[in-house]
């Protein structure tokens, strides 16, 4: 039988300890992916990811339902990243990939995907990035949450608490800066990749 | 870009358009908002460049994949989750590794210090008795060997009415000169042990340290590689820009002194041809 995460969270609360495993291995993932995207740090993004869920079950009991389990998850991990930036005092870092040997790139493909294509896909990714890391914290976070975690504008405008409107601007700004900076490395003018 | 100049100049979209923009790409727009803008778009160069490059760019956003997080975080969580009891030890024994190595080994140091200061624990067996002294205060020789006191806890075997006596005073001269003997002959050995311990400490540490340094430097020699490449790139880039600016120039510069050459050619006939006639 599924569960919903809100049954699994008072179970939790009823001192039902598997229920709780059972929400971290459904929401460890996006957390994690929310948290790198944000950070641009594996091992930082792993830990604000086990420090949300710990925070999260510390403060079980006054979880009272208003909003998902998993908005407040992700307002708690959105808080700590916030804490991460500003105790950091830094902008998101590109992380240098482990993997920018030929030989790994060439390991590391899919059967169906050429070498090209790898190093390309590899290259984008790299782009994308940098240039996220641009991006103000707040037109980030919206185009984080609306890209990665297909949030509606008003989940997003209820999760970082500000109107609708906002919301729909910064995801423009922010798209639109994307847009200038893929463009000056010439990455809009590349082929579609074939995944 | 006097077709787009154009462009921006024609859109005459009255309600707010950048939201109404990302609206539509998200597909999140009310059903008559979306006809009014989709009339709009139909008219609108502007608008309909804008909102192609925007779905480009969300093309371009969904080939960015974040790595996968090695092995799950549940068994790190797990451990807190039983009770609170056990979060706050967690959380206690996190603290504790953040603690610099040198501070915890003085906080063991102090705390012994202070437990041998606070018990002040002294055994004595002699002859007459076996004593035993604990507190912060040693009794006087005079209570000590009255053996009264609070702090004096002397527990008396009466001499005759001991058989193992003989065995035990023995024993303890056995101890005693292997004791002596041991700390002469076995100082050097238990020295050398000691050295030998700390040289494959050191060794250890050192190389844990060169792999530290080992790894540091592949990283940076990943990070230059990366940058040494994208500076190629924008290089190529923008050389390859630069010879079709150049060809363009000259193309333009032959255009026009082609056009230049014809005329003054025309000039040379006409001239000719005048002074033919005259």
């Amino acid at each position: 039988m599924t569960w919903t995460d809100e049954e699994l969270v008072a179970r939790s609360i009823g001192g039902d300890a598997d229920s709780f495993n059972e929400l971290i291995h459904r929401w460890e993932r996006p957390i994690y992916v929310l948290a790198y995207r944000h950070i641009g740090r594996e091992e930082d993004a792993r830990d604000v990811c086990q420090e949300t869920f710990l925070r999260a079950y510390r403060a079980l009991a006054g979880f009272r339902g208003q909003a998902k389990f998993s908005s407040w998850l992700y307002r708690i991990a959105l808080n700590l990243c916030r804490d991460w930036m500003r105790r950091e005092r830094r902008t998101p870092v590109v992380q240098a990939p482990e993997d920018v040997d030929l030989m790994d790139l060439a390991a590391a493909r899919e059967p169906s995907e050429s070498i090209e294509d790898r190093v390309a896909r590899h290259d984008l990714t790299r782009a994308v990035e940098r240039a996220m890391a641009l991006l103000p914290e707040e037109q980030r976070t919206a185009i984080v949450l609306k890209e990665y975690h297909g949030l509606t504008f008003q989940e997003i405008a209820d999760l970082v608490g500000c109107p609708l409107s906002t919301v729909k601007t910064r995801l423009y700004q922010g798209l639109t800066v994307l847009r200038r900076e893929l463009a000056r490395t010439g990455v809009m003018e590349k082929k579609n990749l074939v995944i | 870009m006097v077709g787009s100049k154009m462009a921006d100049i024609l859109c005459g979209y009255t309600a707010d358009r950048d939201e109404t923009l990302i609206a539509y790409v998200y597909g999140e727009i009310d059903p008559v908002q979306h006809a009014a803008f989709d009339a709009h778009i139909a008219t609108c160069e502007r608008c309909r460049k804008e909102l192609a490059d925007l779905r480009g760019v969300r093309g371009r956003l969904q080939e960015w994949t974040a790595p996968g997080a090695t092995g799950s975080i549940a068994h790190a969580v797990a451990p807190a989750v039983p009770d609170a009891a056990s979060v706050t030890r967690a959380s206690t024994w996190t603290m504790l590794r953040e603690i610099p190595a040198w501070a915890q080994v003085a906080a063991a140091l102090l705390v012994l210090g202070i437990s041998a200061g606070i018990a002040n624990l002294d055994v004595r067996y002699d002859r007459s008795a076996l004593t035993i002294h604990t507190g912060w205060s040693r009794p006087s020789p005079r209570a000590e060997s009255d053996s009264i006191g609070p702090a004096v806890q002397p527990i008396r075997a009466p001499a005759a009415a001991a058989p193992w006596r003989t065995d035990l005073d023995a024993l303890e001269r056995r101890l005693r000169t292997e004791f002596h003997g041991g700390t002469a002959a076995g100082a050097t050995p238990a020295l050398s042990a000691r050295d030998a311990g700390s040289a494959s400490a050191d060794a250890q540490l050192l190389r844990r340290v060169r792999a530290l340094i080992d790894d540091s430097e592949r990283r940076q020699q990943n990070e230059l590689a990366l940058r040494i490449a994208d500076v190629v790139r924008e290089f190529d880039s923008k050389r390859g820009s630069d010879l079709v600016n150049i060809d363009r120039t000259l193309r333009a510069m032959q255009s026009n002194t082609g056009v230049e050459v014809l005329k003054q050619q025309q000039q040379i006939n006409y001239l000719y041809r005048a002074a033919v006639q005259k």
